[in-house]
C-alpha cells in the first residue's frame, strides 16, 4: 500500500515529464546539470532526473543540493515547491530548466518537484581544511572540526552570520542562518573547538566562472557541536610581542588570538585606535565592534595579529579595561607638512617614523569636514594638503572657517595595506592627524573678509545685477522699438492715406474748377446754338465757335492735367526745378529763366499746382501770342505773401484791348479766376513792342509753413 | 407777359457765357446782369432787382449761400435759383436753409433748367426730388463752432496737438477735448477720417 502511494505520483510525474512541451530534456543527471551551470551557454535547456536531496535550504527561494550516482549539484527553486519542506534524504523527481541570467550566471531552476520517498540522508564525509580549500567536496555534505577564530555577521545579508574555523594553518568560513545567531551570541564560541556538518559550497567569479573560495553552509547553530569548551577568560591568550614571528615564516601563529596591553592614545572612525604598548610600540587596532575606549585609558586588547611590516597591529579585536603604569607623555613634535610627506631628496614619501607621535602643525583651512564629523578636514600647509581627523570628538573641528590659519596638535596616523607574501613592502594608504579634543585646535588668524570665494560672490552678484540690468534694458529697448515701429507704421499709413486723399481731393477740385465748368459752358452754348438755329441763325455760328474754342481749351487743360499726373516734376523739392520741368512743353523754342527763392516745403501742394497752372498759361501766351524769345519767372516770399512776376520780350499787347472770353480767349480769364480763388491779386502791364509783365501777389497761410515739414 | 429778368452769379466766365447764351435763346428771359462773386451778386441784385438770381454756391469773396441769404433778406420779390455742380448734401441743405427757391444741378438738362427758371419765377419752389433724397440719405452733420473749425483746419494742415494749442493759445488738453467733440459731431474715429469727412462735406477747403 505504501509503495503504491509512493509509486502513483512517480508514474504521474513520469508521464508529465514525457509529455513536457519543452521536448526531451537535454540534461538527465546531476553531473550534467552541474556542468551546465558553468559552460557559458546562454540558451534555455530543460532538465529532468531523479535524485536525493542532500542539503535542503532554509531560505525562501533558496538553493538546495542534490546528488545522484553521477555527482552532485545545486539548484534553485522558484516558489513551485515549498522548498523548506524538503528534508535531507528526500528522493525526488525534479524537472526544470537552466537559464542564463542577466548577471552573467547560469541558474538551474526547478519547476516541478515530485517527492518519491524519504530515505536515510547521506552520511557526511569527513573533511580536512586542506580538502575543503582544495575544492574537493563541492556540493557535498561534509563534517569537519576546528577552533572558532572569529565570528561576525554577514554585512550584505544580515540574516546570516559567519564563523571562522581554523586548524592553526588554514581557515574555513562557515555560514549559518542568523535567526539562530542573534546579536553577538556567537562570541561565546570564540576559542572553542567545534565540529560542524553542512554543505560545502563554492563562490565563483561571475564572469570568469572561476572558483574564488569555498565555505560550508550549515543548517544553524544546531549543526555546531562543541568538542571542547572555550577558555574561561577570552583575554587569557599569549601576549603579542616584538619577537612574534611574521606570519609567513611560521603559520603556527597565524590564526591565533594574541593580546597587547597599553594606553589608548587616539581613536577614530568608530572602531579604530592606536594603542601605545608598554614596549613603546604604536599598534593600530581595528575593533570587531564599534565601541571605543576613552583616550588615555589603559586597555587589554585581544585580536588577530597582522603586520604592515613596520609594526604588529590587531584586527577583529576586543578590548577590556586594564590597569597600567602611566607612561610620561612626550611633548608634541613641531613638524612641517614637508617633513611629514616628503623624503630628504624631495620625493613624496610618508615619514613612517612619525606614526603614533603627537605632533603640532600649522596650516590654512582648505576644506571643512563634511557631514557629522565623518569627513576629514584638509589643511593647506605650504602647498601640501594634510588631512585632519576629528577622531571621536567631531566637535573639535566645528565652528572653523575656511581660510583661517590654525594650529592643530594630534596623533599622526599612517594606515597601510595589510602585509602578505604578495605585498612584501606594503604601501602606506593614508596619513592623517587625529585630534583628541577642541583644545587641540587653535585658531591663529581668522580668514580675511575678502576671501576669493567672497570676492567671487561679490563679482558674481554684481555681474548678475548688471546682466539683469542689461537684459531688462534690452527688453525695454526692444519694446520701445517695437512700439515705435508700430507707431511709425501707423503714421506712415495714415500719412500716405492722407496724401492720397489730399491728392484725390485736389484733383476733384481741379476737375470741378476747370473741366466740369467748361463742359457745362460748352453744353449751354451748344443748346443755345440749337435753339437759335430757327430764330436767329446768325447767332448760331457764334455760339458754336465759342463752344469749339472752349473745347480746345478743355483739351489743353486735360493734357496738362495728365502730364502733371505722369511727370515727377511736382514731386521735386526745388521750386526752380519744378517750374522748369513743368514748362518743358510750353517753353519750347524760347529761353526760360527761372529764379524762385521760395522753398518748396513752404507751399501746399494745392498752391504749387495752381501756381504751375498760372505760370504755364502765362508762358504759353507769351510764346504763342507774344512770340517771346526769353521768358523770366521770378518768385519770392515777403512775410506772408508770395510775389511772383513773369516777364517776356515778346511783341506785347494793349492791356485795355486784350482779347477776352467773348473773343474765345479763356486763358487769361482762367488765370484771373485761379488767382481770385487763392485770394490773390494780379496785374498786367504791357505796351505793344515791349513785351509783357505780369505781377501776382498771393497770400499764404501760416499753416503752410508747417505743411510739408513733418 | 413781361420777360423774366435774370441775374447770373457764377465765378466761371465760361459758365456765365454759356448760361447767358442759353437764356438769351429764350424770348421770355432777359439776362440783366452777371456777377463773378457772391458780393457782386448781392450788390447787383440790390441795384437791378431781378426776378431771379441764378446762383452758384462756390464763389470767392462771398459764397452763394451767404449771398442767397443776403438777397432773400433784402429783396422779397427776387427769387434765388441755385445752380451748382455740388452734390454735397450739406451744401444743398444750407442753400435751402438760406432761402433758395430752387436748386438745379449743372448736370441737369438745359431745358429742365429753363423750366425751373419759369417755375421759380411764377413763385413756385423747384427743388427736384433727387436733391431732397440726397439730403435725406446723407444727413448734414451738426454745425461745428468757429473754434472747432479752426482746429479742424489746423489738423488738416498737419499740425500736431501741441502746435495747435500754441497757435490758438490754449492748453493741449483742451485741444484734445475739442477734437473729441469734433470726432463725435462728424462721426469720425480719428484725425484722417475727420479730415476726410470734413472735406467731403465742404466744411474745409484745401
Amino acid at each position: 500500500m505504501k509503495s503504491l502511494y509512493i509509486c502513483l505520483p512517480a508514474i504521474a510525474v513520469g508521464l508529465r515529464l514525457l509529455a513536457a512541451p519543452d521536448g526531451a530534456p537535454a540534461i538527465v543527471n546531476a553531473r550534467e546539470l552541474d556542468a551546465s551551470l558553468y559552460d557559458g551557454r546562454t540558451d534555455k535547456r530543460p532538465f529532468a532526473f531523479e535524485a536525493l536531496v542532500s542539503f535542503p535550504s532554509r531560505k525562501i527561494n533558496g538553493s538546495f543540493a542534490l546528488e545522484d550516482a553521477t555527482g552532485t549539484t545545486r539548484l534553485y527553486d522558484r516558489a513551485f515547491w515549498p522548498t523548506n519542506k524538503l528534508l535531507a534524504g528526500d528522493r525526488i523527481i525534479v524537472r526544470g530548466f537552466v537559464e542564463h541570467a542577466s548577471d552573467g550566471n547560469n541558474y538551474a531552476t526547478a519547476t516541478n518537484i515530485v517527492l518519491l520517498a524519504h530515505e536515510q540522508p547521506p552520511t557526511p564525509t569527513q573533511a580536512t581544511f586542506d580538502d575543503i580549500n582544495a575544492g574537493k567536496f563541492i556540493n557535498r555534505v561534509i563534517s569537519m572540526e576546528g577552533v572558532v577564530l572569529d565570528s561576525f555577521r554577514d554585512e550584505i545579508d544580515p540574516r546570516f552570520a559567519f564563523l571562522v574555523l581554523t586548524d592553526g594553518r588554514e581557515t574555513v568560513y562557515v555560514s549559518l542562518s542568523h535567526s539562530e545567531a542573534d546579536g553577538d551570541c556567537l562570541a561565546h564560541l570564540l576559542g572553542a573547538r567545534v565540529r560542524v556538518s553542512g554543505l560545502c559550497t563554492d563562490y565563483r567569479h561571475k564572469l570568469a566562472r572561476q572558483a574564488l573560495g569555498f565555505d560550508i553552509s550549515i543548517d544553524g547553530l544546531s549543526a555546531v557541536e562543541i568538542v571542547s569548551q572555550p577558555p574561561d577568560d577570552p583575554f587569557d591568550v599569549p601576549m603579542l610581542h616584538e619577537r612574534t614571528t611574521l606570519i609567513h615564516q611560521s603559520s603556527n601563529n597565524a590564526y591565533k588570538r594574541l593580546k597587547i596591553h597599553g594606553k589608548v592614545i587616539a581613536t577614530w572612525n568608530r572602531n579604530r585606535m592606536i594603542v601605545e604598548t608598554s614596549a613603546g610600540e604604536f599598534s593600530n587596532v581595528r575593533l570587531a565592534e564599534s565601541m571605543l575606549p576613552e583616550i588615555g585609558q589603559f586597555v587589554e586588547v585581544v585580536g588577530l595579529p597582522e603586520t604592515d611590516f613596520y609594526r604588529w597591529n590587531l584586527a577583529r579585536a576586543r578590548w577590556r579595561d586594564a590597569s597600567g603604569i602611566s607612561i610620561p607623555s612626550k611633548p608634541p613634535l613641531q613638524i612641517s607638512a614637508k617633513g611629514l610627506l616628503v623624503d630628504k631628496s624631495g620625493h613624496p614619501m610618508f615619514n613612517a617614523m612619525l606614526h603614533g607621535q603627537t605632533v603640532r602643525l600649522r596650516g590654512i583651512v582648505q576644506r571643512l569636514p563634511t557631514g557629522d564629523g565623518d569627513g576629514r578636514m584638509l589643511l593647506d600647509c605650504d602647498g601640501f594638503s594634510v588631512a585632519i581627523d576629528a577622531g571621536s570628538t567631531p566637535e573639535s573641528l566645528r565652528g572653523l572657517e575656511r581660510n583661517s590659519t590654525i594650529e592643530v596638535c594630534g596623533v599622526c596616523v599612517m594606515e597601510t595595506e595589510v602585509w602578505s607574501v604578495h605585498t612584501p613592502f606594503p604601501h602606506i594608504e593614508a596619513c592623517f592627524i587625529v585630534v583628541c579634543g577642541p583644545d587641540d585646535v587653535h585658531v591663529l588668524k581668522r580668514p580675511p573678509w575678502w576671501t576669493v570665494g567672497k570676492l567671487a560672490g561679490i563679482v558674481f552678484s554684481l555681474l548678475s545685477v548688471l546682466t539683469a540690468f542689461v537684459v531688462w534694458n534690452r527688453m525695454l529697448q526692444r519694446l520701445v522699438d517695437k512700439k515705435g515701429r508700430q507707431l511709425f507704421k501707423e503714421q506712415i499709413a495714415s500719412a500716405s492715406s492722407n496724401l492720397r486723399f489730399e491728392e484725390r481731393t485736389r484733383l476733384a477740385v481741379e476737375l470741378h474748377d476747370s473741366l466740369s465748368q467748361n463742359l457745362t459752358g460748352i453744353s449751354m452754348q451748344i443748346d443755345a446754338a440749337e435753339r437759335q438755329l430757327s430764330r436767329r441763325p446768325e447767332k448760331t455760328l457764334a455760339h458754336l465757335g465759342i463752344a469749339s474754342r472752349t473745347l480746345d481749351s478743355c483739351r489743353e487743360e486735360l493734357r496738362n492735367c495728365i502730364w502733371d499726373l505722369r511727370s515727377q516734376a511736382l514731386e521735386e523739392h526745388d521750386m526752380n526745378k519744378v517750374i522748369r520741368m513743368s514748362l518743358l512743353r510750353q517753353a519750347e523754342g524760347c529761353e526760360l529763366h527761372v529764379r524762385f527763392s521760395i522753398p518748396r516745403r513752404r507751399l501746399s501742394d494745392n498752391t504749387v499746382h495752381c501756381l504751375i497752372r498760372i505760370i504755364r498759361e502765362l508762358a504759353t501766351n507769351a510764346v504763342r501770342h507774344g512770340k517771346a524769345r526769353h521768358v523770366r519767372v521770378a518768385g519770392a516770399i515777403d512775410s506772408d505773401k508770395l510775389i511772383i512776376s513773369l516777364s517776356d520780350d515778346g511783341i506785347g499787347f494793349d492791356p485795355d484791348n486784350r482779347p477776352g472770353p467773348s473773343d474765345g480767349h479763356f486763358g487769361l480769364q482762367g488765370v484771373y479766376e485761379r488767382i481770385r480763388r487763392l485770394n490773390g491779386t494780379f496785374s498786367i502791364s504791357s505796351t505793344p513792342g515791349n513785351g509783357a509783365k505780369v505781377k501776382m501777389v498771393i497770400p499764404i497761410h501760416l499753416g503752410e509753413v508747417q505743411n510739408g515739414c513733418d | 407777359m413781361d420777360a423774366i429778368r435774370v441775374l447770373i452769379a457764377d465765378d466761371h466766365a465760361i459758365v456765365r457765357m454759356g448760361l447767358a447764351a442759353l437764356l438769351e435763346s429764350d424770348d421770355d428771359i432777359v439776362v440783366v446782369g452777371e456777377a463773378e462773386d457772391g458780393a457782386a451778386a448781392v450788390r447787383k441784385a440790390l441795384r437791378l432787382k431781378p426776378d431771379i438770381v441764378i446762383m452758384d454756391i462756390m464763389m470767392p469773396e462771398m459764397d452763394g449761400i451767404a449771398a442767397t441769404k443776403a438777397i432773400k433778406e433784402k429783396l422779397q420779390g427776387t427769387h434765388v435759383l441755385i445752380l451748382t455742380t455740388s452734390t454735397v448734401s450739406d451744401d444743398l441743405a444750407r442753400a435751402i436753409r438760406a432761402g433758395a427757391d430752387g436748386i438745379v444741378t449743372k448736370a441737369t438738362a438745359n431745358n429742365k433748367l429753363l423750366a425751373a427758371i419759369r417755375s421759380v419765377a411764377s413763385g413756385n419752389r423747384a427743388i427736384p426730388p433727387e436733391v431732397t433724397e440726397r439730403i435725406a440719405l446723407d444727413p448734414p452733420v451738426k454745425q461745428l463752432t468757429e473754434r472747432q473749425l479752426d482746429i479742424l483746419t489746423s489738423i488738416a494742415r498737419g499740425l500736431s496737438n501741441g502746435d495747435i494749442a500754441k497757435q490758438l493759445g490754449i492748453r493741449t488738453d483742451s485741444v484734445c477735448e475739442h477734437l473729441d467733440t469734433i470726432y463725435a459731431k462728424l462721426g469720425a474715429a480719428n484725425r484722417s477720417e475727420a479730415i476726410a469727412i470734413a472735406l467731403r462735406k465742404h466744411l474745409l477747403k484745401i
